[in-house]
């Protein structure tokens, strides 16, 4: 899979580019269609009230993993109509990651999520998400590990 | 620039605690080839460390099979279709670069179109009278307009404005204070002749010479309300009264009050239908749709022998409706009571 190309320009405005990385994020954040749509939306709208020449993909970063962390995690999860707007793998299973939501911090979720299943840059996600690499790499080695062990058992 | 050479010390093995912080930059090989060393070393020797090292994999492998998940074009031209709309009004509208007096122009007009709206959709006048209570305005009402004959400087007010006290059922004492009061203004030479000539009831009374009527009030009403059917003239409106004993009246009550709201009676006085006035006797006043009238009395004949009298009465109710008031009694009750007085 490519790495996200950050460095989006402001003019003209480039959507398309955004709403694969967002949706996606708040799709495997949120577990939760409809509102993974409403959040890909708010934040495209958020990144257009930005003055020219702002870090669009660092922004991107910041803006969505603000409105996941504000937002409730107590929602059902849904995966009935995935089909609709999401082509998943043939061989994946989403049982061990609903698993991993219920064990995993939001912290820990937004650096993997970010990294390894949209991979994005590491520099801009500590510099969007504020933290130091090494913090960085230890959430997702955290967060693997939580992950891995729920595969594991599966197996 | 000189180097200076440093003495190798004996290596030292790497802890299974900083190998296994170290698994996740292993897995990405980025780390360098001593620490690469002191990894493998201590993945070799740790049961422990390999477990933590297989689930680290397992969990990148998941992941790798999440990022090859894909968006439908119908999705992205969903978003896109949205976001674009709501980004479309907002451009189209261009609301900031309207002429500062016309936007005040445009909000003012929108806030009183609210206020329109608000005003008109929510029950003000419920929400004001809430805690009020319907009693208040009706007492006022009453005081004033017996406080009128008191002062008795003007007898022609008391010609055109007749006395509405006989929403309760009527008692001896009221009559004789109102004979009495009438007796006061007999003693009066000029007051006589109005009072005679304005009240219809009043006709009746000069005639026999003591002032005090003993009996009690359903069998004067009765005797009393085929004359006053007989001169519709003056008292044009009517009112239905009556006095029904029953069995139980705590159970009855509530029955004849549910039906008479079920016929549409709405309450007329003070108090709510079915108003436990005394211990074991409940009080009716109500007006409900003249069709209705039979039902009624079919249904009080169910629980009651008491009949239902009509009188004349000022006060003129709309076309098609009527105004009851009656009260329902313990038969029981009455009995018990009558019991000692015979005794």
């Amino acid at each position: 899979m490519e790495k996200v190309d950050l460095k989006l320009k402001n003019d003209p405005f480039d959507v398309k580019s955004l709403v694969r990385p967002l949706s996606l994020f708040f799709f495997f954040s949120l577990m939760n269609e409809t509102k993974s749509i409403h959040y890909t939306i708010k934040t495209i709208e958020k990144l257009k009230k930005l003055k020219p020449g702002t870090d669009i993909g660092k922004m991107m970063i910041k803006i969505a993993s603000d409105l996941l962390t504000k937002s409730n995690n107590t929602e059902v999860y849904i995966t009935k109509n995935v089909g609709e707007f999401w082509i998943l793998p043939m061989d994946l299973e989403l049982g061990p990651w609903k698993e991993f939501h219920k064990k995993i911090s939001k912290k820990e979720l937004v650096s993997l999520l970010w990294g390894l299943v949209i991979k994005v840059p590491e520099d801009d996600i500590t510099d969007a998400l504020g933290i130091s690499q090494g913090t960085h790499r230890y959430r997702i080695s955290s967060a693997l590990k939580q992950l891995g062990s729920n595969t594991f058992l599966l197996k | 620039m000189e180097f200076i050479k440093l003495k190798k010390n004996k290596s030292r093995e790497m802890s299974d605690f900083v190998a296994n912080h170290l698994l996740f930059e292993y897995a990405r090989n980025t780390l360098d080839s001593e620490r690469k060393k002191s990894v493998e070393k201590a993945l070799e020797s740790a049961p422990e460390l390999q477990n933590e090292f297989i689930k680290l994999i397992n969990g990148i492998q998941y992941c790798e099979k999440l990022s090859e998940t894909l968006i439908n074009d119908a999705a992205v031209k969903q978003i896109e279709l949205q976001s674009s709309q709501v980004n479309f009004i907002v451009n189209r509208l261009r609301w900031h670069q309207w002429p500062l007096g016309f936007r005040w122009l445009v909000e003012a007009g929108v806030v009183a179109l609210l206020l329109v709206i608000v005003l008109n959709v929510l029950p003000l006048n419920r929400l004001i009278h809430l805690n009020d209570g319907s009693d208040s305005q009706t007492i006022v009402a009453e005081v004033n307009r017996k406080k009128k004959p008191d002062l008795g400087e003007t007898p022609e007010a008391n010609v055109e404005k007749p006395d509405f006290t006989d929403e309760e059922v009527k008692q001896p004492t009221t009559v004789a204070a109102k004979d009495k009061t009438q007796s006061v203004k007999t003693n009066d030479p000029k007051l006589v002749t109005p009072s005679v000539e304005t009240k219809p009831v009043a006709v009746k009374q000069p005639e026999p010479p003591p002032v005090a009527i003993p009996k009690p009030m359903t069998q004067p009403v009765a005797a009393v309300s085929s004359p006053e059917t007989e001169k519709p003239a003056k008292s044009t409106g009517w009112i239905y009264r009556g006095q029904f004993l029953v069995t139980n009246a705590e159970a009855v009550s509530p029955k004849i009050k549910d039906k008479i709201k079920e016929l549409g009676g709405q309450k007329a006085g003070e108090v709510e239908i079915g108003w436990l006035k005394t211990p074991n006797v409940y009080y009716f006043h109500f007006t409900v749709p003249e069709a209705k009238l039979g039902e009624l009395e079919a249904l009080l004949k169910d629980y009651s022998t008491g009949k239902i009298v009509k009188e004349a009465h000022p006060r003129v109710m709309p076309d098609g409706i009527i105004r009851m008031l009656f009260t329902v009694e313990e038969k029981a009750a009455d009995a018990k009571a009558a019991a000692p007085e015979d005794k």
